[in-house]
């Protein structure tokens, strides 16, 4: 049994844990206009390097299990020049979400 | 008078050669000169540590720098000393260091961080890796061989060499030093040393102590008024290190029993010595405050995420009323940063503030949890052998991901049980740029996994034995195991041959294949009419698939065949065998086992335990219908830092099914020996029966049992004096095991060999049943274990304390390989 | 010398009324002829006898070639850095360098590593590090030394090194799927290597963990660098995958 058909088996995967869950409070105070520092003194500076681009910021939360993704968020950030122009991703309705439960 | 250095002229120099003169200086020729300059050169030359004094003339526009060189060290001999070998004193003074700093020659250089480190500081680094001579050692001090002489090094040596003897309780000690001037400006030093006598400490007491009488109090602390053995151990001599820590054990004592504020301060210990300074009485003054009980706790400060339930669980074991025990408060914090840790806040801080009411203690713990990290990298050094790929795969936190404080503890504990590093230590460093993100280190020390050795022997009736075997666990640094061994005698021939690979699949699912064969035919020796013959071959492939983090279930299929031939009078047994089962037979093995392991290190461990079930059997259609169950579990408890207790326990059972009628004796439960009760041969527990070998003596054939049980109790500790090398293990056990069927045997004089059925005669008198109370045997001695380079040695000497008539003992026993 | 007789150690009484030049002499051939300890302890009498002048400096230097041979690194970097501080300004700086170079380099000739041709990347980096910087000074402070092509040769040797052992992380977080750590890695091999052979590889991969972060955008711009740079390279045709070594290839 080669180890590809092996891999299928539903055996303990350990899960894969990429990027950081980011904070409720400071993803709902993210708004267009800020500059890079003020986003970075927030939510700190992205792991996710974009190579050869530099005006959009991503933020990937995502834990994995065996090839299938168990938790996805991310969140990028548009910038024009050192401005934040447009902010996007699954992240901020989580942030809603977790908000109202804890009765921001 | 500022003027422009037409050019250098050096006078003077005698061992150090122009050009270096040159090469230390600032300014070169056509710089201007200034008094500052002048300063600048004269402190440059004096850094080197090689000038005494350094002259500056100026003859128009001619530098005149004439330097006054500090004499060669040529020589260093120490005499007197008694207690500590020469060597020891050496080593001591070379640890005050003396050289002034200095950073011109990078010694082990790493370009960015290291070229600003003084050179003593280097020459630390190197210290404490190298295993160095005392020469070298005192060569980093400028007291060595060669070196060049300055005073102060040598005042400052003598002052740590004076310090060390206090400490070893020499309070009047005398050192002479004596520096002789040699020719062509060199020095030899001489070291005279009067030790005078030890200081013993006669009598201790405790002043302020109202809750715990002196003597209470002078069994918790490592200093004594003189014992049985203090000759030996020394524990009646004063030293401000022994202070230290019997400051920390009194007030770890006093915490445990509820006195919150208790305080001891070093500087109230009194010493009063008698007048010829071989006597002193020590004073210790304490003050115990009140003793509290608990009253309520509450965790306060900003947790996020992290519910305060979770964390309020841990102070639940603090019961309200109880003494307050500070062990526990501490245990509950250190439990709740961990918490913390988890979930990415790895400099989370955890502070109790304790409000006191009469005496009662409420505590609030205040938490604070710092700014969420996460690991940029995991830099993993010190593998010169093993893969990078073989350490990484055993990691639970990732790269680029939240920060995780147990899945690093957990990825530490999985490297360690790999077995392939003797010293694992995970370290975190803040990245400059970024306060949000760390750097996880680890650095390995590795140790060699392998054993090798052939030997060449000879046994009375096996004849000249050839016998080779290579094992190794990190075969190449790939982390796949691999072991290959052969046997080659008249008489006996066996081969075996094994490969795991622990990573068939990226998550951790290992294969391993083996197969084996043996051919087993005294006959050839011997010749004799009673010896029998026996051939087992066979392979299995075994895979082994996690189910849980800690978990791990194994699920083999096998296949053996075995063939045992019969001569005119072979013994009883397998003239049994052979009626029931026939001569050869297939068997199709199917292998099921869990094992779980928490254990802290596979050669060394010191805490958690390991546990498994395993069942093994022949399946249907096989030749013999038998299954055989065991399941073990080992427990680690850490008693102090040396001291490990390993408590252990084995039950094993084999049974029969189908159309096989008793379970034949070669897959019966066994016991004895080491890993089951030491001092009793291998396999030599359970109903025996004896019968006449060749030329007629009475030989014991063990027939095994059905059902086998032991427990173990064991100390371990390290061997006296090689406390931090973990290398050698000694430790003092008690054994106890039991193998039994159950059937009754009577104890019938020997019959004549025409009648295949009878046995030999059994042990004792009158019928017996072999019960568990009646098999058991214990045993209790000493052992020791060496992880050497060639593999673990494990050496024990065991002393039957219960045994029966028929017992075979064997007090000394040896083992190649396995740990326990 | 003046020490008393009883102390001396064997080489320094046969040794006794012997010139600088008899001893060096007979420490070189001791040396030469490979039993480096005595070639040692007699460096040693010379220099305790004759701190100064040639002999010293260069027993000095023989001394940390003897530890080297002798595989004791530790003792023959204590020796070149005994060299180094009293002999700032020495003519032999070059070669002390480069032997320095070598102990770290230390090259694994055993029998066992060859087997099991291990490369160079999987071992500890630190290592290769430090000796890349030592071959490096010498090449900045002597580019007309002898040993200087020599050491530039093995720096690129490791500068290999340094590149294989990211582009392996790379390879092993990509294989786990840990697409964000392997995409870092990969971009490291870019920034601090560009000039090594792996450069197309680390490309391939940050475009095979921006697809699988579902970042088209960032692997479109990946794909162009690769274009551009590769033109006819195969991960512009298939993607990125792990080669998974049969079971029983090591």
């Amino acid at each position: 049994c080669v180890p590809k058909v092996v891999e299928k088996l539903p055996y303990y995967k350990m899960p894969v844990v990429q990027g950081t869950p980011l904070d409720t409070e400071a993803v709902l105070s993210l708004q267009t206009g800020m500059t890079r520092e003020q986003v970075e003194l927030l939510i700190g500076a992205p792991l996710l390097r974009p190579a050869f681009r530099d005006n959009q910021w991503d933020y990937n939360y995502q834990i994995m299990r065996g090839g299938k993704v168990k938790e996805e968020r991310n969140l990028s950030i548009y910038f024009n020049g050192n401005v934040v122009a447009k902010i996007t991703g699954s992240a901020l309705q989580y942030a809603r979400e977790q908000a109202k439960q804890k009765g921001l | 008078a500022d003027f422009r250095i037409g050019e250098f002229r050096i006078e003077g120099e005698q061992h150090t050669s122009e050009a270096t003169v040159r090469s230390l200086l600032p300014v070169q020729e056509g710089d201007m000169y200034s008094d500052e300059i002048g300063e600048d050169i004269i402190r440059q030359l004096h850094a080197s540590g090689f000038y005494e004094n350094v002259l500056l003339e100026q003859n128009d526009n001619m530098l005149i720098i004439t330097v006054k060189e500090r004499p060669i060290i040529s020589d260093v001999t120490i005499k007197g000393a008694k207690t500590l070998q020469n060597d020891a004193i050496l080593k001591t003074m070379s640890t005050m260091r003396g050289r002034s700093a200095d950073d011109d020659s990078d010694l082990i250089l790493n370009k960015k961080s290291d070229s600003d480190k003084s050179y003593e500081e280097k020459l630390a680094d190197l210290d404490k890796t190298g295993d160095e001579t005392v020469q070298d050692a005192l060569s980093s001090t400028g007291l060595g061989k060669g070196d060049f002489f300055s005073n102060d090094a040598l005042i400052r040596g003598l002052r740590s060499l004076d310090s060390a003897y206090k400490e070893q309780g020499k309070n009047d000690v005398k050192i002479t030093p004596e520096v002789q001037n040699l020719a062509n400006n060199r020095v030899a030093i001489t070291i005279t040393i009067d030790e005078g006598t030890t200081t013993r400490v006669s009598t201790i007491d405790f002043v302020g102590n109202e809750h715990f009488s002196d003597w209470t109090l002078a069994r918790q602390i490592g200093l004594t008024d003189g014992t049985l053995f203090s000759w030996l151990t020394k524990s009646n001599v004063f030293s401000w290190e022994k202070a230290r820590q019997d400051k920390k054990r009194l007030e770890a004592f006093y915490h445990r029993k509820g006195f919150y504020d208790f305080t001891m301060d070093l500087e109230d210990v009194e010493r009063q010595l008698n007048e010829d300074k071989k006597r002193e009485t020590i004073t210790i003054k304490i003050n115990e405050g009140q003793r509290y009980r608990w009253g309520g706790f509450d965790v306060v400060g900003d947790h996020k995420e992290v519910p305060k339930e979770k964390l309020m669980k841990h102070l639940s074991k603090l019961k309200r009323g109880k003494i307050s025990n500070h062990a526990d408060l501490q245990a509950a914090m250190a439990a709740i940063k961990l918490d913390l840790q988890e979930a990415g806040y790895a400099y989370a801080d955890v502070q109790a503030a304790p409000q006191r009411e009469g005496d009662v203690l409420n505590v609030n713990v205040n938490v604070s949890t710092g700014p969420r990290i996460s690991v940029r990298q995991i830099n993993i050094t010190g593998n010169n052998k093993t893969r990078d790929e073989v350490l990484r795969r055993e990691f639970r936190q990732m790269e680029a991901a939240a920060y995780d404080q147990k899945k690093i503890n957990r990825s530490a504990q999985r490297l360690r049980q790999l077995g392939y590093f003797e010293d694992v230590n995970v370290k975190n460093t803040p990245v400059e740029q970024d306060e949000h993100q760390v750097d996880v280190d680890v650095k390995v020390k590795e140790r060699n996994t392998g054993s090798l050795n052939a030997s060449v022997g000879w046994s009375q009736d096996d004849g000249m034995v050839l016998a080779g075997s290579v094992a190794q666990d990190n075969l190449f640094g790939t982390g796949k195991s691999g072991s290959l061994s052969v046997s080659r005698s008249k008489v006996r021939q066996q081969g075996s041959l094994s490969f795991t690979d622990p990573y068939f699949t990226p998550d951790g699912v290992s294969m391993s294949y083996s197969l084996f064969g043996s051919n087993y035919n005294p006959y050839k020796q011997n010749n004799s009419p009673r010896s029998y013959k026996i051939a087992r071959y066979g392979g299995q492939a075994v895979m082994g698939i996690p189910i849980t983090e800690y978990d791990r279930v194994n699920v083999g299929l096998g296949v053996e065949h075995i063939k045992v031939g019969l001569f005119s009078q072979s013994p009883a047994r397998y003239r049994r065998y052979v009626d029931e089962y026939g001569e050869s037979n297939w068997l199709y093995k199917g292998i099921l086992s869990w094992y779980r392991n928490t254990t802290d290190d596979a050669y060394w461990p010191t805490r958690g335990y390991s546990i498994g079930i395993n069942a093994e059997g022949a399946l249907p259609g096989s030749g013999l219908e038998y299954y055989q169950l065991s399941h073990h579990q080992t427990w680690y408890f850490p008693l102090t830092r040396d001291f490990t207790l390993m408590l252990n326990g084995q039950i094993g059972h084999s049974g029969r099914y189908g159309k096989t009628k008793n379970v034949p004796f070669i897959y019966a439960q066994t016991g004895g020996g080491l890993g089951s009760v030491r001092g009793f041969e291998t396999g030599s527990l359970g109903p025996k029966a004896y019968d006449f070998d060749i030329n007629g003596f009475r030989t014991t054939e063990t027939y095994g049992g059905t059902n086998a049980a032991n427990v173990n109790a064991e100390l371990l500790f390290p061997f006296p004096g090689m406390k931090d090398n973990k290398s050698v293990r000694m430790s003092v056990f008690a054994d106890a095991g039991s193998v039994w069927d159950g059937k009754t045997y009577t104890a019938a004089p020997y019959h004549s060999v025409s009648n295949p059925y009878s046995h030999g005669g059994y042990y004792g008198t009158g019928s017996r049943q072999s019960t568990f109370k009646e098999e058991l045997r214990y045993s209790a001695g000493a052992a020791i274990t060496w992880i050497s380079p060639m593999g673990p040695i494990k050496l024990s000497y065991a002393y039957p304390l219960k045994k029966k008539e028929g017992d075979e003992v064997q007090r000394f026993q040896f083992q190649l390989g396995t740990v326990f | 010398c003046a020490a008393n007789q009883s102390k001396m150690s064997p080489d320094e009484k046969l040794t006794q009324g012997w010139t600088a030049e008899q001893l060096y002499s007979e420490a070189r051939n001791e040396l030469n002829s490979g039993n480096y300890s005595r070639a040692v302890s007699l460096y040693d009498v010379l220099r305790a006898r004759q701190p100064d002048g040639r002999y010293a400096e260069q027993s000095l230097l023989d001394t940390a070639y003897a530890h080297y041979k002798d595989e004791e690194p530790k003792k023959a970097l204590l020796a070149l850095a005994r060299f180094q501080h009293h002999y700032p300004a020495s003519v032999d700086m070059d070669y002390a360098l480069y032997l320095k170079g070598l102990v770290l380099f230390a090259e694994d000739q055993s029998f066992l590593n060859k087997l099991s041709s291990q490369d160079w990347s999987d071992r500890d980096p630190i290592a290769n590090r430090k000796a890349y910087y030592v071959f490096e000074e010498l090449v900045r402070r002597f580019p007309s030394s002898k040993y200087a092509d020599d050491a530039t040769k093995r720096m690129a040797q490791l500068v290999d090194a340094l590149a294989g052992h990211e582009i392996a992380i790379a390879r092993y977080y990509a294989k786990r799927g840990a697409y964000l750590a392997a995409n870092n890695r990969a971009q490291n091999v870019i920034k601090d290597f560009q000039n090594t052979r792996f450069v197309e590889e680390s490309l391939a991969i940050m475009m095979f963990t921006y697809n699988k972060m579902n970042k088209p955008t960032l692997a479109a711009d990946v794909r162009r660098v690769l274009a551009h740079n590769f033109k006819n390279s195969p991960y512009l045709q298939h993607e990125w995958q792990a080669d998974d070594r049969p079971w029983w290839r090591w």
